[in-house]
Parts: structure tokens; C-alpha cells; sequence
């Protein structure tokens, strides 16, 4: 298996478990959907594959590489997991350009030049090459910062709740050209929702978490 | 904000661990001193002088607490709800006495209020031959009130626009009933902004040494200078010390034993306050309220020593001073970058992690503020006496030649207490600008593979420069009017702005100090000028 | 952020440097001076002393208790050659603390009276100051002034102003009377004349003369100096007030006045000790001297030299007759006594 979550356990108040004994296994190259109700942990869990939570036991696996176990914890800069935030997170004070620059730090001009070339070229962006992220509409600046996460060429890509931000009658639309750009970008991907349909839409494999309680 | 769980040494904990420790050290160091026995001098002050003390400094700290918080809170309360002439230059005007040390103000107003002052020789001459003593508890009272109260208008004026779309909800109550309107809603929501901008004031009032040393108000500052160098008893100067830092611990706990559980600020969206328009009358007392207030704060000190250095100006052109000028601001500006640095170090520490350290690593850092001056002197001036013996051996490795006490004569010393006493203030700027902007870029860069580090400097400061320029601005205006640390701590013939217009006020000579304290409040003038007149937010943040 | 950093680092050397700088001792032909006396006058001395011996003066100034307390923490390590203090019962507790040493110079034998030198010889008298009465003449008659002792007397009540007793020259002024009369009279007398004051001490002396002519007091105690300061201030309205009141030396038929000195002792870890000696030789000159009494309204030691015009107009006075040391001998203890008498 390509990305393995085994036996976690994690919580953020003592003594009171968010993911009890939790595992989860996923194919390399598929879109997996987690879905559950707030407060089931489901953001919890892309935010322990992206090393931004520390669990208190468990084993975090991906591309064969250990990220977490008892021993082991790895910092989410060194993880090569890229994540798009629920409100997408694009630094204000940074152009689209200077955006998709900062996650290529130690490569040559030519080569970010490159990389952000593609990726714009891949969410149909490039015409916003110098825009500010308050001169787009949410859909594009979701979709630039899928580029963002993309650009760093990541073992897996996690999503959260992409669609909660957006206008009801984008939806059908943004999922569909979402789908497109992450088949063709050809990754690992791992998205939250609330609602069933955005997983039956996209994914190729639903996780369906209850709340523990 | 919710505290995240990354455990592991780097910078921000590093920097933060070794703070806490220093001042940790530095503080216990002292108070050890308690457990040596009292000497005779101790019994002497204990008989003769601490009843004095206690008292003197109950009724400084009582009155000076109910005239500021009446002075700002009206200021506060008058600028944000009423409509009137020239009320955009008040609302900023009103912070200005913070220019004006309070040690300056008194100089300048015991000297006005002399028998050669202008306001006895006023008086004089319409024929009334009375004597006001402003030299007194009192005197000093109105002194502090005056200069002070800008930091109880500034939170209450601050709280009072957070809160009020509450008061446009209750606006037609606000026309039927103004006084339980008051009473019921404004008062008790604005009360965590008054209690906090009084506590402000009175932390301020008990460091203060420069205005009850020259009125000859005996409280504890004043005791603790005494005992240890007229006296040249150290342990009781000590002793003093914890005796301060109970009061001030009472006084900082005092409103969150008042508040209770009860919660005053509502998260609502801010929406400008409909100000009201006021008759000419009322207009005119408004005016005339606001004025009397900045007058006496600043205007009238100010204009005297204007006068005075028309006379003394050869004073501040002299090449020492132009040392003077540059020691001061080098020095200030130093220990301020050092110390928003340092807040930034802890800030972000603590909000990556989420432990008991951290909280113990938080609240170290931030008892600086509140312990007055004399205690942090007296503190750090042991501890570094301490730590050059310890190296001593180092020192000699290193020069054969070298003295003992390396660290204690140099300005190591002195910059480290102002890190101690002025931390505080720094993180509470720096906190509020990280809460607005939130964790989410700081936790997207990592994951777009950044380092804490690279992160800091590419996305966290400049998304937080508006609180960093503030943090700065205040620590920096703090650091250059700071007396009593500067006085006993700073190396051999290291004179600041401050400590050259203390010499001279003590001297007698008042006419002359009056350039070198134009030169502060000129300085701080600006500076307050600069924060309340800056853009706000270039790029949209958020 | 390379800005940054380098902003910051080339602070921290700055901060660094001047430590530095500070704590390395300068070359030999040199004198350090602890000097607590900021004047004019002084900084004038130094330099005519510079250019006629080629020895470089380097003066810290700071008060009297910060200069002893920094000799002591800095023990062996001082670069003070020279203390100078302008009260001699503090210099008696830098010699109790033993930070000074003893020397001998015919030159200062000669120059300065014995009651003015140390009974060690380590330190000696450059200046004095009487502590007067300062009357205001439309409501005290000279007649009615003889003794300090006399100001215990009814008729003084609410007529009196004096500033703080934690002012050192209170303190030394107390010292000499327990020197004089013993600790049991001289409580008597704090007593009295606590019980005759018009208001709680408060300001410097100047404020106490100002106090007078305001009308608040008839009678200040306070320093012949700032009587001399205050007849050529920049502020003619104090002009006026020097120029109204009258200075009165009191115990004239009895003890003596009150007198207290600006005194130089070689410190006891001096590495420059000749120098140090030359300088106090030197500023005990006829030449110095003088300076001192003509510009900065100070009586000299030296019994050769004529003090200031001003400072003769006021009269000749017959000074304490003892020796200064006394001062600092019963200073703590007047500390004491004047807490328990309650003199603030």
C-alpha cells in the first residue's frame, strides 16, 4: 500500500480520543474521499499525514517511507506531502507567481520558471501569473493553490473540505474540472467532505468515518 | 488559536528555553537573599520606615488609579461616541503625554510652581500671594494621573469601538435612558479595558523612582533606593522588593478576581459607531474638558521648557551631547530589536506547542513588566556579578590580562534588563497582530516544504510587520524614557538622554535639563505621531 | 532577511565593542577619576592640567553612592586612580569600605588644613560649603539669629524649611552635631527643630530658599553654594531671590558653622597612584584654587586663597572645629536617629 495510517491514536484534550485505534490504507494513484461529520476527526487525519498533528501513538507510512512511529517523527517541512487548506491559505502578500515560487526554494530560475510554467498551464491559470490571491474568485484561487501543492511534487496531495468555501452552483463544475486536474497530474490524493455526492463525483475509494464517541 | 503539537528543538524553543531561564535565574538569584538574616537595618526601616512606606504607596496608587482611570476613560468615552470640532486631532493628541515622562513633568512643574515659577509669580501679581505645593503625595498624584492616563484611554478607546455594533443594537435605549445605558452596558463592558489600562498605570507608578525621589515621597521605590545605597543595605533593599512585588501581584490578580467567570467581550463584527452631534454648549465643555486635559499632561510643560531651552540652548549643542544622543538611541534601538525578537522567538514557540513548559516558558517571560525597576536592578546587577565570577576562568583562558567583571561593566547588563522589564509589552503587540492573521500560512508553508526559519522570515513577518512596527515603536519609546534601570545599571560613564536630565534636574539646574528632555519628547512625539498615522495594511491580509 | 541579519549583527558588535572598550585600561600616562562633581569648573581643571603635565585625565561621573558601590563590585579591577566626592562623610565610607589608601605629599600637607584631611591621609579637601541660615530680612531681624540650638525655640514654629533628612548634607550636618554635643542632645535638638518646621521636607536647597521668600518659612537651612548658584542663574527670577535674602553663619560665639567638603582620595587598587597624587597636588594649588572659588561659589581649602566676591560680601565665619573624618564616622548613625526622630 502506498500511503498506510496504522493503530492511531490521537487527542487534543487529554483523555479524550479524536481517532481511537484508527487505520487506513490507500492505493498509489487513487482519489480517496474521507467522509464524516464534524468533529468525526477527519481533518485530524490529513493534518497527521502532513506531520502538522503529533499522535501519541500509531505509525504513519508513505511511499515506504516511515513519517511517524514511536521512534520516529518527522517535521512536516521534510515530508513530502502536499496539503490545500479549506481556505486555501495563499500568502496575501505574495503574487500567484511568488506563490508557487516559495514551495520550489533551492531550484534554478529556470526550473521554477518551468514548474510554475506547467502547473498553471494545468489549472488553466496562466493569464494570473501576476496577480494577487485578493484579485481572484475562490475558484481560482483554489485552484492556484492546487497548483501550489502540485509545483512541490508531492507523494500525495490532501485536500480539505475543497469544496466548502465555494458558490452551490460552481460545484458540479469545480468538481468535474478538479477530477480532470488531478487525473492528469496523475497523484495520490486524499480529500474531506461533509457530502456524500462530492465523494461519489470524484473518488475512487470513500472512507467512511463515525464518530467515535 | 489551537496550540499544535510539534515537539522538537529548534530555534523558536531554544531561544525561548534561554530567556526563561536567565530571567528565571536572575530573579531567584535575589530572593534568595530573603533567607539570610535580617540585619539591624532591616529592624531600623521595620520600626521607623515601613508603615510610612506601605501607606504612602496605598494612597499613591489608590488615587492615581481612580484620576487616570477617570481622565482616560472619559477622554475615551467622549471621542468615541460624540461628534465635534477638531475631534480627529483629539482622539490622537490625547495619547501624547506618554511622550512626556513623568519624571520630566514633575522637574518642569515643581519648577513653574515655585516661588520664581510662572504660576506663583502669576498669582503674585493679581495679587493674591498664595503658595501651591505641588512637591507633595498629592502633587504626585496629579502628576502620574496627567501623564499616564493615555494608557487607559488608549484600551478603553479601543474596547469601546470592538464592542459597538452592541451599542448601536441598543441605540434607542441609548436615547431613552443614557445614564443606565451607561451604568448597564458601556461601564461593565469596557471594564476589563479600564482595569487593564489602570493596572498599566499603576505598574508604571511603582517603578517609577525619578518623581517621588524629587518630591520626597517616600514609597516603596524610593525605599528600596534608600536602604540600599543610603543605607548600603542590600538584603533589605531585598525584603523591600518581595513586599512590591505581593502588591503588585494583589493588583494584577485584583480584576480577574472582580471579573469571575463572567465573559465582557462578545465576538462581533465592528461596525462604525454613529457618532452623535453635540450642541455648541455642550461642544464648548467637551472642548474645553479634553483641552484642560492635554494642557496640563503636555501643553503647559512642554511650552515652559521650550522657554527654557531658549535660554540653555548652548546646552544640547555640545559635542558630549551629540554622544549622548547617539549612545541613547544605539542602546534603545538595540535592546528593542533584541527584544521584539525575542517575543517573536517565544510567540511562535509557544504557538507551535502546546505544553507545561510552554506555559511556564510564557508566563517567566511576561512577569518583566510588572516588577518595578529598582527590583529588576537590583536583580540583574547580582546575577551578572555572579555569572562574571562564574567565567572569570573563561575570561582569563581567553586574556590573561582580562578583569572580573566583563559582563557587569558593560552594557550587556543594562540591555538585559530592559529585555526583562519590557518583554511584556512587546509580546502583547505582537501576539494580538498573530492571532488576527492566524496559524494557516504559517502551516501552509511548511507543508510547501519550508523551514521554520525560512517560514518566519518569508511569510510570518511580513504578514505581521504592522504589529512588529507597533511592538517596536512602544518598547522603543519605553526604553529611551526608562530612569531607573538605566541609572544604576548602565556601565561607568555611559550617559543616556534620560540619566543626563535627571543629573542636571538633580543638580539644581532644571533651566538646563529642559534640551536634553525636549530631545526625548520630541523623539516620542514623533514616534506616537507615526503609529496613529500609518496606513493600515498595504495588501489585504486575509 | 539578509537585512535583517545584518542589522542585527552589526548592532551586536557595536554593543560589544563599547563593553570592550570600556573595560581595557588606557595607556600609561593617564588618571582615572570617579568624580561626582559635574562641573564646569572641574572638566576646566582637568584640561589645564592635561596640557601642563601631559597626563590625560579620564573622568566617570556618576553620584556619590553609585561610585562607591562600583569601586566595591569592582574591587582589583577598578580604572579608578581618584575618587572624588563632594560630602565627607561619604569619602570616610569608601575609607571604611577600604577603596582608598593613604599617601603623603608635602605639597598637600602644606596646602590643605590637617581638619580637612583624612586622619590617614587618604583623602584630602578641595572645597567647602557652609550650611547656613538663609533669612528673609523683612521678617527676621538679625538680632534674633545666634545659634542652629536657638532655632528650637518657640517663636521658630512653622517658620522653618530644610529638605529631606535622607539628603547627605542633613545627614553630615547631624553627624557633626552628634560629634559635638553626643547623640542625646542632638536628638533633642532633631526633635525641636522638626517640631518648628512649616512643612514636611521637600525639594532641593534651592526650593528651601525659594520657600522663604514665598513665605511659606521665614528660615531655611541650606548650602552657602546654592546661594552663589542661584545670584547667577539663567533664571533672573531666582536672581532676584538670592539677591533679597540674607545668609547668616550661625554659631559664631559658640561651635562654629556647619561647613562640609568636595574631597579626593587615591583609590586603593590605583594603578596610575603618582598621577593621582600630582592631580589632588595640583587642584590644591593656589591657581586651582582659585578657579574653584571664583567660578563655582565654593570656599576654598587652600588658606592662601580669597573666596569669590560674592561669597565675601556674606562675611567671614568661624567654621566647626572638628576634624571631617567625624562626619563619617557618626553618619549612619545620624541616618538613624533622624528616621527615629522623625525628620523625613
Amino acid at each position: 500500500m502506498y500511503v498506510k495510517l496504522n493503530n492511531i491514536n490521537f487527542e487534543y484534550v487529554k483523555n479524550n480520543l479524536i481517532l481511537d485505534d484508527f487505520s487506513l490504507e490507500i492505493k498509489k494513484g487513487d482519489i480517496a474521499a474521507l467522509i464524516g461529520n464534524s468533529g468525526s476527526g477527519k481533518s485530524t487525519i490529513l493534518r497527521i499525514l502532513s506531520g502538522l498533528e503529533t499522535p501519541i501513538s500509531g505509525e504513519v507510512i508513505v511511499n515506504d517511507q516511515i513519517l511517524f512511529n514511536t521512534k520516529i517523527s518527522i517535521n512536516p517541512e521534510k515530508r513530502n506531502v502536499g496539503m490545500v487548506f479549506q481556505d486555501y491559505a495563499l500568502f496575501p502578500h505574495l503574487s500567484v507567481k511568488k506563490n508557487i515560487y516559495f514551495g520550489l526554494h533551492g531550484k534554478t530560475k529556470d526550473e521554477k520558471d518551468k514548474i510554475v510554467n506547467d502547473v498553471l498551464e494545468l489549472v488553466n491559470l496562466k493569464h494570473k501569473i501576476n496577480n494577487y490571491p485578493y484579485e481572484l474568485s475562490g475558484g481560482e484561487q483554489q485552484r492556484i493553490a492546487l497548483a501550489r501543492s502540485l509545483a512541490t511534487n508531492p507523494d500525495v496531495l490532501l485536500l480539505d473540505e475543497p469544496f466548502s468555501n465555494l458558490d452551490a452552483n460552481l460545484k458540479k463544475q469545480i468538481r468535474k474540472e478538479l477530477k480532470q486536474i488531478i487525473k492528469k497530474a496523475d497523484i495520490t490524493c486524499i480529500f474531506v467532505t461533509h457530502d456524500i455526492e462530492d465523494a461519489n463525483d470524484i473518488a475512487d475509494e470513500i472512507i467512511n468515518l463515525k464518530k467515535t464517541s | 488559536m489551537i496550540k499544535k503539537h510539534i515537539k522538537s528543538l529548534n530555534l523558536f524553543s531554544i531561544i525561548s528555553i534561554i530567556s526563561a531561564i536567565l530571567i528565571m535565574m536572575a530573579l531567584i538569584n535575589m530572593f534568595s537573599n530573603i533567607l539570610s538574616p535580617p540585619s539591624d537595618t532591616w529592624y531600623h526601616i521595620k520600626n521607623y520606615l515601613l508603615a510610612e512606606y506601605l501607606k504612602n504607596t496605598f494612597i499613591l496608587i489608590f488615587f492615581t488609579g481612580l484620576l487616570s482611570g477617570f481622565l482616560g476613560f472619559m477622554s475615551a468615552y467622549i471621542v468615541t461616541f460624540y461628534e465635534f470640532k477638531g475631534r480627529k486631532l483629539f482622539s490622537w493628541i490625547l495619547i501624547l503625554p506618554l511622550a512626556l515622562p513623568s519624571y520630566i513633568a514633575a522637574f518642569i512643574y515643581s519648577d513653574m510652581f515655585s516661588y520664581t515659577g510662572i504660576f506663583s509669580r502669576t498669582l503674585r501679581s493679581i495679587g493674591i500671594n498664595k503658595y501651591i505645593d505641588i512637591m507633595s503625595i498629592s502633587g504626585a498624584i496629579v502628576i502620574f494621573s496627567f501623564t499616564l492616563y493615555p494608557y487607559v484611554y488608549m484600551l478603553v478607546k479601543s474596547s469601546l469601538s470592538k464592542n459597538s455594533s452592541l451599542f448601536i443594537e441598543n441605540a434607542k435605549l441609548l436615547k431613552a435612558k443614557p445614564l443606565r445605558i451607561f451604568t448597564k452596558i458601556v461601564l461593565p463592558l469596557t471594564r476589563p479595558a479600564l482595569f487593564g489600562g489602570v493596572l498599566l498605570v499603576l505598574l508604571e507608578t511603582l517603578n517609577d523612582y525619578g518623581v517621588v525621589r524629587y518630591f520626597g515621597v517616600r514609597v516603596f521605590s524610593y525605599a528600596i533606593f534608600d536602604s540600599w545605597f543610603r543605607l548600603g543595605d542590600l538584603t533589605s533593599a531585598v525584603r523591600l522588593s518581595a513586599i512590591v512585588l505581593i502588591i503588585v501581584f494583589i493588583l494584577v490578580n485584583l480584576e480577574k478576581i472582580l471579573r469571575g467567570r463572567k465573559k465582557y467581550t462578545a465576538n462581533v463584527k465592528t461596525k462604525p459607531i454613529i457618532k452623535k452631534q453635540v450642541n455648541r454648549y455642550f461642544e464648548i465643555l467637551i472642548i474645553a474638558f479634553l483641552s484642560i486635559i492635554i494642557l496640563v499632561g503636555f501643553g503647559i510643560p512642554v511650552t515652559q521648557m521650550i522657554f527654557n531651552f531658549v535660554r540653555t540652548y548652548q546646552v544640547i549643542f555640545e559635542l558630549e551631547m551629540i554622544y549622548i544622543i547617539i549612545n541613547t538611541v544605539t542602546i534603545s534601538l538595540f535592546a528593542t530589536v533584541l527584544t521584539v525578537f525575542i517575543s517573536v522567538m517565544i510567540i511562535n514557540y509557544s504557538r507551535l506547542s502546546n505544553s507545561k513548559l510552554t506555559r511556564a516558558v510564557l508566563r517567566i517571560t511576561s512577569i518583566g513588566y510588572a516588577i518595578p525597576g529598582a527590583v529588576i536592578a537590583v536583580s540583574v546587577l547580582i546575577f551578572f556579578v555572579d555569572v562574571d565570577n562564574l567565567l572569570y576562568p573563561i575570561y582569563k583562558l581567553i586574556d590573561g590580562d582580562s578583569k572580573k567583571l566583563v559582563l557587569t561593566t558593560s552594557l550587556a547588563m543594562l540591555t538585559f534588563a530592559y529585555v526583562i522589564r519590557f518583554l511584556t509589552i512587546s509580546f502583547n503587540s505582537v501576539e494580538s497582530i498573530y492571532d488576527k492573521v492566524g496559524i494557516k500560512y504559517t502551516e501552509a508553508a511548511y507543508t510547501l516544504k519550508s523551514s521554520k526559519l525560512r517560514t518566519l522570515f518569508k511569510i510570518d513577518i511580513p504578514l505581521i510587520k504592522e504589529g512588529l512596527i507597533a511592538a517596536f515603536i512602544i518598547v522603543f519609546i519605553d526604553v529611551i524614557k526608562e530612569l531607573p534601570l538605566t541609572l544604576i545599571l548602565r556601565p561607568t560613564n555611559y550617559d543616556t538622554i534620560a540619566t543626563r536630565v535627571y543629573t542636571y534636574a538633580n543638580d539644581e539646574m532644571i533651566q538646563e535639563a529642559s534640551g536634553p528632555a525636549l530631545i526625548i519628547i520630541l523623539i516620542c512625539t514623533l514616534m506616537i505621531y507615526y503609529v496613529t498615522h500609518r496606513k493600515r495594511g498595504g495588501k489585504n491580509v486575509r | 532577511m539578509k537585512k535583517i541579519l545584518l542589522f542585527l549583527s552589526v548592532f551586536t558588535t557595536m554593543v560589544i565593542l563599547t563593553g570592550c572598550t570600556l573595560g581595557t585600561s588606557e595607556g600609561d600616562n593617564t588618571v582615572t577619576v570617579y568624580s561626582e562633581r559635574h562641573y564646569d569648573t572641574d572638566q576646566l581643571l582637568f584640561d589645564q592640567f592635561e596640557q601642563e603635565t601631559g597626563i590625560k585625565v579620564n573622568v566617570v561621573k556618576a553620584s556619590a553612592d553609585e561610585l562607591i558601590n562600583k569601586l566595591e563590585t569592582e574591587g582589583e579591577d577598578t580604572s579608578a586612580d581618584l575618587l572624588i566626592i563632594s560630602d565627607a562623610g561619604r569619602l570616610h565610607l569608601a575609607k571604611e569600605k577600604d577603596l582608598l589608601q593613604s599617601i603623603s605629599s608635602e605639597t598637600l600637607e602644606d596646602n590643605i588644613p590637617s581638619n580637612y584631611q583624612d586622619a590617614d591621609n587618604q583623602w584630602f579637601g578641595l572645597t567647602k560649603r557652609a550650611r547656613v541660615l538663609v533669612y528673609h530680612p523683612d521678617r527676621v531681624s538679625v538680632d534674633e539669629l545666634s545659634t542652629y540650638e536657638s532655632l528650637l525655640d518657640s517663636k521658630w514654629a512653622n517658620r522653618i524649611v530644610v529638605r529631606s533628612g535622607s539628603n547627605i548634607y542633613n545627614q553630615s550636618l547631624i553627624a557633626s552635631f552628634i560629634a559635638i554635643n553626643g547623640e542625646e542632645e542632638t536628638r533633642t535638638f532633631i526633635n525641636g527643630l522638626v517640631n518648628n518646621f512649616s512643612r514636611d521636607p521637600e525639594g532641593n536647597d534651592r526650593d528651601q530658599a525659594k520657600a522663604v521668600m514665598a513665605g511659606i518659612a521665614d528660615i531655611a537651612i541650606m548650602n552657602t553654594y546654592y546661594m552663589g548658584k542661584m545670584a547667577n542663574s539663567s533664571d533672573p527670577y531666582e536672581v532676584e531671590v538670592a539677591n533679597k535674602l540674607k545668609v547668616f553663619f550661625p554659631n559664631q560665639e559658640t561651635t562654629g558653622t556647619h561647613i562640609n567638603i568636595s574631597a579626593a582620595g587615591v583609590t586603593k587598587h590605583s594603578e596610575n597612584k603618582e598621577n593621582a597624587i600630582k592631580l589632588i597636588e595640583f587642584l590644591s594649588s593656589i591657581e586651582a584654587q582659585s578657579t574653584f572659588a571664583n567660578a563655582n561659589y565654593e570656599y576654598p581649602v587652600n588658606p592662601n586663597v580669597e573666596p569669590a566676591d560674592l561669597l565675601k560680601s556674606w562675611g567671614d565665619f568661624i567654621a566647626q572645629d572638628i576634624n571631617l573624618t567625624q562626619l563619617g564616622v557618626y553618619s549612619s548613625q545620624a541616618a538613624i536617629i533622624m528616621d527615629e526622630e522623625g525628620w523625613k
